[in-house]
């Protein structure tokens, strides 16, 4: 198992109030599978003093944009090794 | 001057009025339906009053030139995001045409005083205001006005009114300077430096009437439809209401185009800290809109214990990694001092990032270097008011290299300073830059950024297609904002799935096949009549305009309307002087690889611009005589081939 | 007669506050809602139609307005109905009757419920 950084950013970041966090993983598949159970963990508490919070959608590697090192990644099975850091982003536009 | 109905189409007002600054006097401009079928409204609108008045060797502060405030048919309808007007007027940055939108409440205002339009021509010899309704048109002193900040003006004048305003940048004429409509701005290309030229430091307008519309039933209900669907759409429903356009910080970063050290690298190390995340995060008080907006993007932050707005994308990006600074306090601080002097944000932080590489390169110091954040507020301040040599920051990076030298790094074009997106890692968008009828501006450039790895993700490097997607790009905002409308409102043109799902087989599959689409696009700008169907959920935009004015409509009459309000600026440019060969970037952008191991990392500009002219029926830039007839602008010959000939000339 | 706000639909755009002539809709706090307080609604319906969401909608009992006349015998003359109407609607000399211009008239009501003599004839739907 890899020790690394995972940041979230873009509508990950406010609907599961993680901004950054270090966790071991494998591949890019283990990185959802953590981040979903701490998102549905964190939801879990916020609800005992918020009962109308609304629970984020699991996030799923076909919805987001993930660069790994800064570094497009196209595979959810690449493989992460020490220090490595996640990005996982939505899509943005502006003006 | 009121009472009668000048127009058989609904929609409108149907009257636009004409004021004449130094007499003092008004009248109605003639505008007939033949006009408004042609033209639509907006900007596409005021580009062509703009071809037929503008002459060789106009200049922005000449008497003569006129400042031409445009509405769109669907403002006042009940249709979302529809507060949007227009402000063209030959900019004395760029010495062209600049259009200015602006989403304040001044055009829904406008038309209820009974106006489509309102063109001001003149000079003041002294201060004024001018105040519209539906009975009349007052000129009344701005002495006790003159010097106040933008937010001091308003707070001046009637509450229930729509304004426009300058403020001390304005009045002293910084080449960049804005005009304010609430909290929202006329922002590039000057239009507030020939405000302060004519002494017009406010107008305001108010009246009972409302807009009629041809099909009011099944307008609530496409409007009701339509407001779903921006609220559904995973960029306008969620990305823009939870983090604003400073939502697109991480993105850029990801993608290289965050333009840093002034446009020097694509990536800025503390990003994190002037992000969306972090403003939304640390600073966010509420949400803020125009009105009729259903995004809902605007960000409200606190300044000094007021609640003021906060910054936008540009700023962010501009003075944060563009300047090598990564305290947001600052920009949230520098954002309020520009909005209050009415400056236009992105040029001012082009020219802080220009000054402070011709300090770091040893040919002028102005006291700016990158990094140092300790002097900037008083900078912008002595840039507005023209203190001693910060005169010279005022006017812009063109001119400053013109004197100090740099031109390589004097990141503009055509004079106006460019956004904050780096085009050497999203390619199409450099062509668009250059191509932009008003200078530096994404938008006008089509935006092409939002395919190149923002909302899309296709290719960012290869020029394949990216001449095609732009100008079909640039045509759909040009006739979406002369609707009155939200250029976001353009967005649900990428369905929402594919934008949803950037990892999905499918969306992959698209999105490779996009840049070689290029073809296609071109027959259908051609043929537009393959194009003659409507498709809700993707462009509600001719419906609206249909069900509101009663004329027919379709995503054929967008492109075309937006083909020739595309042309028309170009062309009204090319009268004012605008040589053959001035779609240019500066070579930094053009000849430095952004990536020295990858050389696809520049702007490849000339080989797109072949591309670009060829499809666009130009010559190096300049509309041929078969192109503007083609789409049905009126110009005299002999005086085409005068001014063509004038545009080809060397020198 | 009135308007009223629903606010399951209401997207807090603010287009009902610009539409009012009277600045009767009021945001909360957060202005993500806007409420109509149905004692100052006139009932003018100027910002029925300018809701891109149909928030808005006519209360109970509210009728519309078909035609707004002046009754001669009735009234002195006084101009206040010209002073409370924003379409300059009412016309006429201070201390004789006065006329409603049809043309400008946009059915509001304010008029009829300034008028201190009932001079002013409502005809509803």
């Amino acid at each position: 198992m890899a020790d690394v950084t995972i940041k979230l950013f873009g509508v990950y970041r406010t609907d599961t109030q993680i901004s950054a966090t270090k966790i071991e993983a494998d591949k890019i598949t283990d990185v959802f599978a953590v981040v979903n159970k701490m998102a549905e963990e964190k939801f879990a508490e916020k609800q005992k003093e918020n009962p109308d919070l609304v629970k984020p959608d699991e996030i799923k590697f076909k919805d987001a944009v993930v660069y790994v090192n800064g570094e497009k990644c196209k595979r959810k099975g690449r493989a992460l090794h020490n220090d490595d850091e996640v990005w996982i982003m939505s899509p943005a536009s502006g003006g | 001057m009121r009472g009668e109905k000048m127009s058989e189409l609904l929609g409108y007002m149907g009257k636009v009025l004409f004021v004449d600054l130094t007499n003092r006097t008004h009248k109605l401009f003639p505008w007939t339906d033949a006009d408004r079928k042609r033209t639509l409204g907006g900007k596409i609108m005021a580009g062509d009053i703009l071809l037929h008045h503008v002459k060789p060797g106009m200049k922005a502060f000449d008497e003569d030139n006129w400042i031409v405030v445009t509405t769109g048919p669907l403002t006042g309808c009940g249709c979302p995001n529809s507060s949007r007007f227009n402000i063209s007027t030959i900019s004395p940055l760029t010495n062209i045409v600049t259009s200015s939108n602006c989403g304040g409440d001044f055009g829904l205002y406008l038309k209820r005083a009974g106006y489509d339009a309102v063109i001001f021509t003149g000079k003041s010899e002294t201060p004024v205001t001018v105040n519209i309704t539906v009975d009349n048109v007052t000129f009344e002193s701005a002495e006790e006005l003159w010097g106040k900040t933008t937010s001091e003006t308003q707070e001046a004048l009637p509450d229930k009114a729509g304004k426009l305003v300058i403020g001390p940048a304005g009045e002293n004429k910084v080449l960049y300077a804005c005009v304010f409509s609430n909290e929202r701005t006329a922002g590039r290309g000057g239009v507030g430096a020939v405000f302060g030229d004519k002494n017009l430091k406010a107008v305001t307008a108010f009246g009972h009437l409302m807009p009629k519309v041809s099909k009011r039933q099944k307008l609530n209900e496409l409007n009701k439809k339509w407001s779903n669907i921006l609220r559904t759409h995973p960029l306008t429903g969620r990305q823009l209401p939870k983090l604003g356009t400073a939502g697109l910080i991480a993105p850029m970063q990801a993608h290289k185009i965050l333009a840093t050290k002034n446009f020097s690298a694509g990536r800025f190390e503390d990003f994190e800290k002037v992000s969306g995340e972090e403003l939304a995060e640390k600073h966010l008080i509420r949400n803020a809109a125009c009105t009729t907006c259903v995004i809902r993007c605007a960000r409200m932050v606190s300044v000094d214990n007021k609640i003021v707005k906060g910054p936008e994308l540009e700023i962010l990006g501009l003075m944060g990694p563009n300047i090598m600074n990564n305290d947001l306090e600052k920009i949230i601080e520098w954002n309020y001092v520009i909005d209050e002097m009415g400056m236009d944000a992105i040029s001012t932080s082009g020219v802080v990032a220009f000054a402070m590489e011709l300090a770091e390169k040893g040919l002028h110091d102005f006291g700016l270097e990158f990094g140092k954040v300790d002097n900037i507020t008083e900078i912008i301040k002595k840039i507005a008011l023209r203190e001693g040599e910060y005169s010279e920051l005022a006017d812009g990076t063109r001119l400053m290299s013109q004197k100090y030298g740099g031109e390589d790094f004097a990141i503009q074009a055509k004079g106006m300073e460019l956004s904050a997106y780096e085009p050497r890692h999203a390619v199409g968008q450099g062509l668009g830059y250059a191509t932009s009828n008003r200078g530096g501006c994404h938008l006008n450039a089509g935006y092409m950024v939002c395919a190149e790895g923002l909302g899309l993700d296709v290719d960012a490097l290869t020029p394949h297609g990216k001449a095609a997607l732009s100008i079909m790009f640039q045509n759909l905002m040009e006739a979406v904002s002369s609707c009155g409308e939200c250029i976001f409102t353009s967005y649900a043109v990428f369905p929402g799935f594919l934008v949803d799902k950037p990892n999905w087989g499918v969306t992959k599959t698209i999105l490779a096949v996009f840049p070689y689409v290029g073809p296609v696009v071109n027959l259908l700008s051609h043929f537009t009549k393959a194009a003659q169907i409507n498709i809700p959920p993707l462009l509600p935009h001719p419906i609206a305009v249909s069900y509101a004015t009663g004329m027919r409509a379709n995503m054929a009459s967008i492109l075309t309307w937006g083909a020739y309000g595309f042309n028309t600026e170009r062309m009204a440019n090319i009268i004012l002087g605008q040589k053959a060969g001035a779609d240019k970037l500066p070579k930094r952008l053009t000849e430095e690889l952004m990536d020295p191991d990858d050389p696809r990392t520049k702007v490849p500009l000339e080989r797109m611009k072949k591309v670009y002219n060829r499809a666009r029926g130009w010559k190096d830039g300049v509309p041929t005589y078969h192109r503007l007839k083609s789409l049905g602008i009126e110009i005299d010959k002999e005086f085409y081939d005068q001014v063509v000939e004038e545009a080809f000339k060397n020198g | 007669m009135a308007f009223y706000i629903d606010k399951n639909e209401c997207l807090g755009c603010g287009a009902c506050a610009f539409a009012c002539l009277y600045n009767i809709p009021a945001p909360n706090e957060d202005k993500t809602c806007y409420e109509i307080d149905g004692e100052k609604c006139i009932g003018c319906g100027q910002c029925e139609n300018i809701c891109p969401n149909g928030a808005i909608k006519p209360a109970p009992g509210h009728r519309r307005i078909l035609k707004v006349t002046i009754d001669k015998n009735k009234c002195i003359g006084c101009s206040l109905c010209a002073r409370k109407c924003f379409a300059n609607a009412p016309q006429g000399k201070i201390k004789e009757p006065f006329e409603i211009d049809q043309s400008k008239c946009f059915k509001c009501g304010a008029c009829a419920l300034a008028c201190k003599k009932d001079a002013i004839i409502v005809e509803y739907e």
